[in-house]
């Protein structure tokens, strides 16, 4: 368990009071533990996020605009968006120690790497997300930006034999710069962004730092990426896309081929979940999976 | 790419184009061999191998179109199972 600063721990536990009279002194703050790596640092470049009895607190990364923050808070707690997205305990960040912003949320049931993905939820949910009316006021999503800062991670790693790597991430980036269409959209979705309330067995969205408007293939880019480097069956990928597809979702045509509209965001997808496995060894061979795919792109 | 060369003939035994007369050479394709004039670029070809190359080619013409949504040029094209952890990287934002 990383060890936290005693102030920082302190002051978590004091938001945390103020929306569960159940934290007293001893209640424990613990962060959540990502990938499977106890020892991650608190890295301000980072979020992080904190339980504390029955809230969450998340410290947003250093480099968290807060205007578009509270766009995206505001934005999620929209008329019927609100079903769609777990809401926060407060609509507004909240200046956090470390110059950075927290926002507050209730603990959530969230989607375990040992169950089975509900693929016709998740195919669903994320075509009414698309399907939802435009606000002009929301940012741009955040999958541009994810793919810049694993290109620019490649480049300052030193690792030359990965320079073609980087290549391709930025000839992506330059080719995704003008989106087939635009909707409503997660910006960051994968399974680790569904969560339950108690009362609600509905799955729900998490996570609002990417939220915003732009191509919404960017939501599907990640399973049909994994799909496609072999790393998610044919039953898992087929359910999910027809679910989609059945609930209106626009960002593939109704029927034919989806992979004009996929190809270009599910390669990002691949090349930025194979930079992020390659900073954290998997032990399973996914990185060496998703790099054998991303040779396939370059070659 | 370039076909694989070589010249069972050589020198003198080599045949001439019948059309211009120009050397021929031996090359070898997906496993027919044919002669190509050095000048004129002509093909010939001997018995059997035109049986060959249509054989070759219905049998390319038969193999099933990919099925819609089968995925991309870089892709693995499906029939695969679940492997042990292999969605551990669908679970973390990167």
């Amino acid at each position: 368990m990383p060890t936290l600063p005693t102030d920082l721990e302190a002051w978590v536990r004091g938001i945390a009071a103020t929306q569960d009279p159940r934290v007293v002194e001893s209640t424990p703050v613990v962060p959540l533990v990502t990938r499977g790596l106890p020892t991650r640092p608190l890295a301000p470049e980072h979020s992080q996020v904190f339980i504390c009895a029955g809230v969450i607190v998340k410290l947003h990364g250093a480099g968290t605009h807060p205007g578009r923050l509270a766009l995206r808070l505001r934005g999620i707690g929209a008329p019927d968006m609100d079903r769609l997205w777990i809401q926060p305990l407060r609509y507004a960040a909240i200046p956090a120690p470390g110059d950075r912003l927290a926002t507050i949320w209730p603990r959530v049931t969230v989607l375990s790497t040992i169950d089975r993905p509900p693929w016709p939820e998740i195919g669903q949910l994320l075509a009414r997300l698309h399907r939802m009316p435009q606000t002009d006021e929301l940012p741009r999503l955040g999958g541009h930006s994810r793919l810049a800062r694993g290109v620019a991670y490649l480049r300052q790693s030193g690792r030359g034999d990965l320079a073609w790597l980087a290549d391709l991430g930025d000839s992506l980036a330059a080719r995704l710069e003008t989106p087939r269409q635009v909707t409503l959209a997660h910006g960051d979705f994968h399974l680790g962004q569904l969560g339950h309330t108690p009362l609600r067995r509905s799955w729900k969205l998490l996570d609002v730092d990417d939220f915003g408007v732009g191509d919404p293939a960017w939501d599907l880019a990640r399973p049909a990426g994994f799909w496609a480097a072999g790393l998610l069956d044919d039953d898992a990928w087929m359910t999910f896309l027809d679910a989609y597809r059945e609930a209106g979702g626009p960002a593939v045509p109704p029927d034919g081929d989806p992979w004009p509209a996929l190809d270009l965001p599910a390669r990002a997808a691949v090349v930025v979940a194979t930079v992020q496995a390659l900073r954290t060894p998997h032990s399973d061979g996914t990185a060496e999976e998703l790099l054998a795919a991303c040779r396939r792109m370059h070659s | 790419m370039d076909p694989q060369r070589y010249e069972p003939y050589g020198g003198a035994g080599a045949m001439t184009c019948p059309k211009c007369g120009a050397p021929m050479r031996t090359y070898e394709r997906n496993g027919i061999h044919l002669e190509q004039c050095t000048g004129c670029r002509g093909v010939f070809l001997d018995f059997g191998e035109l049986e060959h190359l249509t054989q070759l080619e219905s049998r390319f013409a038969a193999q099933p179109p990919p099925q819609p949504g089968y995925g991309p040029s870089w892709g693995t094209h499906g029939g695969h199972r679940y492997r042990r952890g292999g969605l551990s990287g669908l679970f973390f934002s990167s």
